[in-house]
């Protein structure tokens, strides 16, 4: 909206053109979510005969009744992934500017030595296995909602960016702190951190959606139904349906289609499960977005 | 002002969220702990119980198997009553871990990699690969375990099934026991087969059903007569004469005691040429090219006639699945191939700390009708009800029903028969695995190892045709074109490979 009004301003000649564009934009990204929803609420039998449509025919609502049966798996799903998104989120960026703090400090000793310690796995990967050994036998991980938070709680490219925008900050403003009398804790805490919000927004932003989405730790390591998160909950349903299908050759004892979720049902699910986030990231993106840009005009 | 009033909201949601999150861990996490108290109570009671009664009795030990396939809701419920069974029969335990299917593979694969301690393990060559798993040393050689401790398991079945879970002379994984011959068989829907008056009853070639199909195709305009095939496993044309190997890319005649291998382009030319007039016909969707999931049209009912293995009472399981009534007719003969039976067996995992209880078990279950049966349709009353010795019927709303995953533990033929299956089909089921044809191979299993590169390389030119001749104009050029690409991916190496390896066999009998 604000792109279109200052093209307004500045070339009214040009605008049309503009706006046919964002107007195409914006279709293309919403026609496909209007038919998921639109095939979320048309009966299976219905759309094999008469395939997807963006406004459903006769709305139906089987596939939704069929979920709300049983809503504590949903639910579930979505306390876990709140629980790991804001308890990991937090950790995270607690974390990682803590190691960048200490790094950014020229004082501090091992500053090379950790730098090097931290970027040479950026390099290379230890590989699946090895982690996955650590998590199940020395830390007794599996099947522990910790599993999906303590794994990769620390990303070295954030601590690098934190680092960084630490390493910006006037020295003296640390030395006057210490001067009346802070400790190295009063100047990360009450000098460091409030003057890097633009980064922490940025850094625990990017966190949270990427363990929003996350769902792979989980595939590997949570059996307890009780502990699934929600991408997983999806990706094992999306998932189990391609491969039995893939599979439908070799089986022998042929497979039973009526199992398999239908397509309306499948679609219901990715409403139930993203909607709830579709309609609170508006708010979020803006927050995080004016936040940084803000930040950074005045940093 | 509004904008503090976001932040406050968000603030507010993700407090909420917190103590929900917190809330509901701390909740599973007690009630685990108390289950886990009152299962060790359980324990001990029936220890102490134990030792009263039989002064040498050990404590009982936990078996853990790894099974594919979708958990029950009542899953820990039936265990509970089925280990009670278990440890008065054997005094073993069971753990049954269900994975999802589409995580097995990578799930077991991680966990054997990393020494994990579970037990048994259900493979075959399709899924969870056997020789995969034993070049890697996954799993364990189990021989003498066996010997001593499933004599009744191997008792049980047919000739020669046992050596399809052997490599080199060890025993490695114990095959169950289901449809073993393979027999092809063209399933139609009785509806339209009764108004179009189909009566053949068994056919050696599709083209048998082809008037059949061409009144569909004039007098139902909204249906297709055939789901054409995606893979290329399932063909009358190929199986009449041939046997595959190495993952379908060579072939050997199955009359041929000279064991001559064949490459895949010269035994599939007959189906391609088949499928392409097929579509030339109007026997399959116009888009099936590109189609990629079938199933809602398949639900819908839109698939006259598909191809899949016939085996007795293969119509009412199909009917019963696709949830409308359908007729088979089999095509061909049944046959016993090289490796029949590695379609589903029992590893038992190389870092197990208790094969022979694991094999005790397994030997249990394998021959123990009230096991198996507890196993497959959870406990009587509760989730099925009997109508007489060996017939079930389930209760609605049923929250254990394994019965689908018979053939994936032990012996299929013990199961209890539901109303939809016809009497007598495992005794048949079993006629039909012994008499029939038995492939020139039987045993052999090809290694390909020294063709790893050029199996993957044939892969990837094999999809990039996939499904392609039944759109093709010209199948001649089509194939040609295919058969060029193959045979720059490694073909002809495969074929001399499966060829040297056949010789050798050959040698050693």
């Amino acid at each position: 909206m604000t792109v279109n009004k200052k093209h307004k301003r500045k070339a009214e000649k040009t605008s049309w053109l503009v706006h046919i564009f964002f107007i195409l934009f914006g279709l293309v990204c919403l026609i496909p979510f209007i038919t998921v929803i639109s095939i979320s609420l048309t009966n299976e039998i219905e759309l094999a005969n008469n395939g997807f449509s963006i406004f459903p025919g006769k709305a139906d609502l089987t596939a939704y009744r069929y979920l709300l049966e049983n809503p504590k798996i949903v639910i579930d799903a979505y306390k876990i992934t709140i629980f790991i998104t804001v308890v990991g989120t937090f950790l995270s960026t607690l974390l990682v500017s803590m190691a960048a703090y200490s790094l950014s400090r020229k004082r501090f000793i091992l500053r090379k030595v950790l730098n090097w310690y931290l970027f040479i796995p950026t390099l290379f990967g230890g590989g699946l296995a090895a982690s996955y050994v650590i998590n199940t036998q020395y830390l007794h991980l599996n099947d522990n909602i910790w599993v999906l938070i303590l794994p990769g709680l620390i990303g070295v490219f954030n601590v690098f960016m934190i680092r960084t925008f630490f390493q910006q900050l006037p020295e003296s403003l640390f030395e006057a702190t210490k001067m009346d009398g802070g400790s190295e804790y009063t100047v990360y805490f009450r000098i460091a951190m409030p003057l890097s919000k633009p980064v922490l927004a940025t850094v625990a932003f990017l966190d949270a959606l990427e363990r929003w989405n996350s769902w792979y730790n989980a595939m590997l390591y949570i059996r307890n139904k009780e502990l699934v998160p929600l991408q997983y909950l999806l990706q094992k349903m999306m998932r189990e349906v391609s491969s039995i299908l893939s599979e439908m050759d070799n089986m022998p004892s042929g497979i039973d289609i009526k199992e398999l979720p239908g397509e309306n049902l499948r679609m219901a699910m990715l409403v139930v499960s993203i909607g709830p986030m579709m309609c609170f990231f508006p708010f979020f993106q803006k927050y995080f977005v004016k936040g940084m840009t803000v930040g950074s005009v005045k940093g | 002002m509004k904008k503090k009033m976001i932040a406050l909201l968000m603030a507010g949601v993700m407090a909420v969220g917190m103590l929900a999150g917190c809330g509901s861990t701390n909740r599973s996490s007690q009630s685990e702990s108390s289950t886990k108290q009152s299962s060790a109570e359980s324990e001990t009671k029936s220890t102490v119980v134990e030792s009263s009664t039989e002064e040498v009795k050990e404590e009982p030990v936990t078996v853990t198997w790894w099974m594919y396939g979708g958990a029950a809701d009542e899953h820990d419920l039936v265990m509970e009553e089925l280990n009670k069974l278990l440890v008065e029969k054997i005094n073993v335990k069971l753990d049954l871990v269900m994975i999802a299917s589409s995580e097995f593979d990578e799930k077991v694969r991680l966990a054997s990699m990393a020494g994990e301690d579970f037990d048994l393990v259900w493979t075959s060559n399709w899924k969870n690969h056997f020789d995969a798993n034993v070049s890697r040393d996954a799993f364990m050689a189990i021989e003498d375990i066996v010997a001593e401790y499933g004599q009744e398991m191997v008792a049980s079945m047919p000739d020669g099934l046992l050596d399809v879970g052997k490599v080199d002379g060890h025993l490695y994984a114990i095959p169950n026991q289901q449809i073993l011959a393979r027999q092809l068989g063209v399933y139609v829907q009785k509806e339209y087969a009764e108004k179009y008056n189909l009566t053949l009853t068994h056919i050696d070639d599709i083209s048998e059903m082809y008037d059949f199909f061409d009144q569909i195709v004039a007098n139902e305009p909204d249906v297709w007569p055939l789901l054409g095939t995606k893979g290329m496993t399932l063909s009358i044309e190929t199986e009449k004469i041939y046997e595959s190997l190495a993952n379908g890319y060579v072939f050997i005649k199955k009359d041929d005691d000279n064991l001559t291998a064949v490459p895949e382009v010269i035994a599939r030319e007959e189906l391609f040429r088949t499928q392409n007039e097929w579509y030339k016909r109007g026997y399959v969707q116009p888009d099936f090219a590109t189609v990629t999931d079938t199933t809602a049209n398949a639900k819908a009912g839109k698939y006259i006639c598909h191809l899949a293995t016939y085996k007795p009472g293969g119509a009412e399981e199909v009917s019963n699945q696709q949830g409308r009534e359908y007729i088979v007719i089999p095509a061909g003969e049944p046959y016993l191939q090289a490796t029949s039976g590695q379609e589903t067996m029992t590893a038992v995992n190389v870092n197990s700390k208790n094969p022979e209880a694991a094999v005790k078990l397994l030997n249990l279950v394998y021959t123990d009708k009230e096991v198996f049966n507890m196993l497959l349709s959870g406990i009587e009353g509760v989730h099925y009800n009997k109508i007489d010795d060996t017939h079930i019927q389930t209760v609605e709303n049923c929250k254990y029903n394994y019965a689908g995953n018979a053939w994936k533990f032990g012996n299929q033929f013990l199961a209890y028969y539901n109303p939809q299956q016809i009497d007598g089909t495992w005794e048949e089921t079993d006629k039909m695995n012994r008499e029939s044809e038995v492939s020139p191979i039987r045993g052999f299993a090809f290694d390909s190892t020294n063709v790893q590169a050029e199996l993957a390389q044939l892969d990837a030119v094999s999809a990039e045709f996939s499904k392609g001749q039944y759109i093709a104009e010209d199948i001649d050029a089509w194939m040609k074109e295919r058969a060029d690409k193959l045979e720059k991916a490694g073909l002809s190496k495969v074929v001399a490979e499966v060829q040297a390896q056949l010789d050798a066999w050959k040698a050693s009998k």
